[in-house]
């Protein structure tokens, strides 16, 4: 994010700031759905789809729930988990594709 | 959390953080494998099926479109919801509750009449091929844990009803909203890897 | 926090009374709650303990036929997940139970009500899985129960129903419990106690408690998968349809390989309290046990595939995994030299709980190399399912997990129940069973190598495997005596033993310093800790020369008005919602209504819960 999240006194964005994030997420959104009715090639469109799909994964969690403003405790316990099930997908797709089957 | 003075002798965390944050937020971190080791069996089965209906002959992108863009504004409503009742706003609360709940039940019905119609239409079920079952089991979990979002929602939007969320228990309001912000991301990720992904089959 | 205002909460009044039989089921007191945890998997391990005495029994002589192979499948699976799921893994939490509040100065775990939700749970789940033998028919596919044995066409009796339930409640309960360890630990630490000077044990609890909420999904899902092919048909493992056992295997594993440190860790974190205890000397490397404890955490998620070098994942999925394997041994190799490095020039007494814990480094070494050669992938195409790897796990389950949770055992019964074990049958207790243990299991590296199988209910006489079964065999009665002195140490010393006091063992860590048993509230005061170590340094300082010298004058922890303390209520909820939870699943095998019933048992638990306050209502007048 550029533009600076103006935020109230509790550290948290103020409503007006989350109805522009979510204006964000939507036109995210709008743009995955319409990416995929160019016929690009599909290595290229899955980079895109991930990226997209990152960026409003930690979008939400970063600014809907908080972790941007909170202690960097409960990003440990979340982004944890999330690396871990990550780096477990990975391994197993690229163990299924090592092993052929 | 500011408004724990009310108990006196109840003393401070080691952290400084509330215990029932730090639990669902560690809980959030389980869950992510929960729902990883579902989409990881969705992933390493994907067009494994022996026989039909396959992927591209039942999704309907832009139907799962709109219930995706539901339940993404489902969590602005919710973060307005506690925006409400941190600064006192009980009129707020309530209305963007049952907004949420509302949502979410959209998104649920959404759900349910894609799955029907994946039955009827389609002859797709979660038994007779290797995508059915990968596919319903994976998102009827997760409308599972949309369906408790919106109980925990209602039950709070009841509570809010009778006057009985002061603002001192807006860290109730931010659990659920936790929670419920969560399986939207768990949402976000689904679409992409289920739906958006089989687009080029479909249009192809 | 729940409630503003209001005085009826629910429906069930709040329980007031914590005395009587009646208190057990009530009671959110984290020593309470420890004692049920301990007392029931004892009982699951006397049963556990039986299943394996009829194994070896079996296996006595060649072309046995005490129990028919069918039986003997039944009784080697459900030992497996007996001594797993319902002995070491509760044992350990006992454990965390009784001694985590008290080592890092708390009066409760942070969620006492999520606490007693999470043992009767796991009782329940414990019951669910057993039933399989009241209907006659036990899971029999061994405790990994690998596909196709778990499908409805080769499993048609259904014992696997009761695999599957079982083990997603007992999951459920440790997952429960985990969150709860983890938000005690790092959020109720009495002042002062920084990471770095938290007891090892509390560190290794802490580690267990990330790998039980991580690991545990993985079987969840895989559990609900296997589920969902039984009950209702789907081909998640159904080669037909294009399904692949192998993604069992994998998320088996996935699972498997952390629950294995899950079993360790805790045995690890007792040891590693008792060896500096009775060797007085403060632990050895302190940093480098636990930094190679969460390490070892952490690379136990990097490994699993070393279980299914046979499977033919093709060289460089086996190459990846014999690597990380080997590296896996390094942390554990530091937490040996350091446990090593402590008992150096210590003063060392040699009571029970010691000898537990040094019996606990000399087999876990020996285990643990045996584990080593597994990592070889050629060698482990040799090993793979024979007796060889049954010689190892137990040498590192048995030797290690039983032998340190013994150790705790006969460390912290005086501090539960505030007298000592007799010394003398203790001793007796720890060689029948370092003896019985060698006796059994050293034989079944040889006939392992030797290629006999593990899991075939008899063998031919031929082989010449005879005579060091009946050798197992024997040993196996001598480690079922050395489990009756136990029990009779338990029994006498409960009645007769020795009075202990605070401080028996002139110990080093916080609970030693409160009275045995501990008061419901544990401390009168909560304690300020300004060292690891944190009672030792409030009796001894050190002169130049290292020498701890006594402080004369005690730090009195008396005097403080104790009424003022608020503990947390009693509550029926924790056993409405998990007697809910075990009627939906056991509902699972009679009919839907029962599951529905189970439902709204569960949800009025769950609402009368949320609605109860997690303190009792302050007596009027008492501000
Ligand atoms: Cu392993």
């Amino acid at each position: 994010m550029g533009a600076q999240i103006h935020t109230n006194k509790e550290g948290h964005p103020t409503p007006q700031k989350y109805v522009i994030i979510a204006a964000i997420l939507a036109v995210i959104t709008m743009a995955e759905v319409a990416i995929v009715y160019f016929n690009l090639a599909t290595a290229f469109l899955i980079t895109i789809l991930i990226i997209m799909t990152t960026v409003k994964f930690s979008m939400v969690a970063m600014f809907f729930m908080h972790l941007k403003f909170d202690n960097k405790l409960f990003s440990y316990l979340f982004f944890g988990g999330v690396v871990l099930t990550i780096g477990v997908i990975l391994a197993l797709i690229a163990i299924f594709k090592s092993a052929g089957s | 959390m500011a408004q724990v003075v009310s108990h006196n002798d109840h003393p401070t965390t080691t952290t400084g953080l509330d215990h029932r944050k730090m639990l669902m937020w560690a809980f959030l971190g389980s869950d992510c494998l929960f729902f990883g080791s579902l989409i990881a069996t969705y992933l390493l089965y994907r067009g494994k099926s022996i026989t039909g209906p396959y992927p591209h002959e039942v999704f309907n992108i832009p139907y799962t479109s709109i219930s995706a863009f539901v339940l993404l504004m489902s969590s602005l409503t919710m973060v307005l919801a506690l925006a409400a009742i941190q600064r006192g706003d009980q009129r707020g609360l309530k209305v963007w509750l049952l907004a949420t709940a509302l949502l979410g039940t959209i998104f649920l019905g959404g759900q349910y009449f894609e799955f029907t119609f994946f039955v009827e239409h389609n002859g797709l079920n979660l038994t007779n091929n290797l995508f059915g079952t990968t596919f319903f089991i994976l998102t009827g979990f997760h409308g599972l844990h949309v369906t408790v979002g919106v109980i925990i929602l209602l039950s709070f939007f009841v509570m809010a009803w009778r006057g009985r969320v002061s603002q001192t228990q807006h860290l109730n309001i931010e659990l659920a909203g936790l929670y419920w912000h969560f399986v939207d991301i768990v949402w976000i990720v689904i679409f992409t890897v289920v739906y958006l992904v089989e687009a080029p089959n479909i249009i192809g | 926090m729940a409630v503003a205002s209001g005085r009826k909460y629910s429906v069930l009044r709040r329980p007031t009374v914590a005395t009587g039989w009646w208190g057990w089921f009530v009671t959110v007191d984290h020593k309470r709650i420890g004692i049920l945890y301990g007392i029931t998997s004892v009982l699951f391990f006397l049963l556990g303990g039986i299943e394996a005495i009829t194994l070896r029994l079996q296996l006595s002589n060649p072309e046995n036929a005490l129990v028919s192979p069918d039986v003997f499948s039944q009784l080697f699976t459900m030992h497996a997940l007996t001594m797993i799921f319902l002995a070491i893994m509760p044992l350990s939490v006992a454990f965390f139970n009784i001694v985590i509040p008290l080592q890092i100065g708390a009066r409760d775990v942070a969620f006492p009500r999520l606490n007693a939700l999470s043992y009767w749970v796991y009782l329940f789940g414990g019951l669910l899985l057993n039933a399989g033998w009241l209907v006659g028919r036990a899971p029999g596919s061994g405790w990994f129960a690998y596909s196709p044995l778990t499908s409805t066409a080769f499993d048609v009796a259904g014992g696997m129903d009761f695999y599957v339930l079982g083990l997603l409640m007992l999951g459920t309960s440790s997952m429960a419990g985990a969150f709860n360890f983890i938000v005690t630990i790092i959020n109720m630490r009495a002042p002062g106690m920084t990471l770095m000077r938290m007891p090892v044990f509390t560190w290794m609890t802490l580690v267990t408690s990330f790998l039980l909420v991580t690991a545990m999904p993985v079987i969840t899902v895989a559990l609900i998968e296997l589920g969902f092919d039984r009950f209702v048909g789907t081909n998640f493992f159904n080669p037909t349809m294009g399904g692949d056992p192998v993604l069992w295997q994998h998320l088996f594993w996935v699972f498997g390989h952390p629950e294995v440190y899950i079993l360790i860790l805790p045995a690890m974190g007792i040891v590693s309290e008792v060896l500096p205890t009775f060797s007085k000397k403060p632990l050895f490397g302190y940093p480098f046990i636990v930094l190679s404890g969460v390490f070892i955490g952490f690379m136990g998620w990097t490994v699993w595939s070393h279980h299914m070098f046979t499977v033919g994942l093709g060289p460089v999925a086996n190459a990846t995994f014999a690597v990380t394997t080997v590296l896996i041994a390094v942390p554990t190799g530091v937490k040996i030299f350091n446990w090593l490095g402590t008992l150096w020039r210590g003063s060392i007494e040699f009571n029970t709980a010691m000898l537990f814990a040094l019996g606990f480094v000399i087999l876990f070494i020996i285990g643990g190399l045996s584990g080593v050669t597994h990592a070889a992938v050629p060698a482990d195409a040799q090993q793979q399912d024979t007796y060889y790897i049954v010689a190892h796990l137990h040498y590192v389950l048995f030797g290690g997990s039983i032998f340190g949770l013994f150790a705790g055992i006969y460390y912290w019964f005086p501090k539960v129940t505030g007298r000592l074990m007799n010394e003398k049958l203790g001793k007796l207790n720890f060689w029948l069973l370092f003896i019985g243990m060698n006796l059994t299991f050293a034989p079944m590296h040889w006939v392992g190598l030797d290629g006999m199988p593990r899991r075939i209910y008899t063998y031919d006489s031929a082989m010449g495997w005879d005579f060091w079964n009946l050798f197992s065999t024997v040993g196996s009665w001598v480690i079922l005596l050395g489990v009756l002195v136990f029990l009779h140490n338990i029994m006498r010393s409960l009645r007769k033993g020795e009075v202990a006091g605070n401080d028996p063992w002139d110990g080093r860590t916080l609970e030693w310093s409160i009275p045995s048993p501990p008061p419901e509230y544990n401390f009168a005061e909560i304690p300020t800790v300004s060292e690891r170590d944190a009672f030792w340094s409030e009796k001894y300082v050190e002169n130049e020369d290292g020498i701890p010298i006594p402080i004369k004058k005690r730090p009195s922890s008396g005097g403080k008005d104790t009424n003022d303390i608020h503990m947390p209520g009693l509550s029926y909820f924790p056993f409405v919602t998990a007697l809910g939870m075990a009627i939906c699943f056991f509902g699972v095998l009679i009919h839907i209504s029962v599951i529905v019933i189970g439902l709204v048992v569960m949800l009025f638990g769950i609402y009368g819960w949320a609605f109860e306050p997690a303190d009792p209502e302050p007596e009027s007048g008492s501000h």
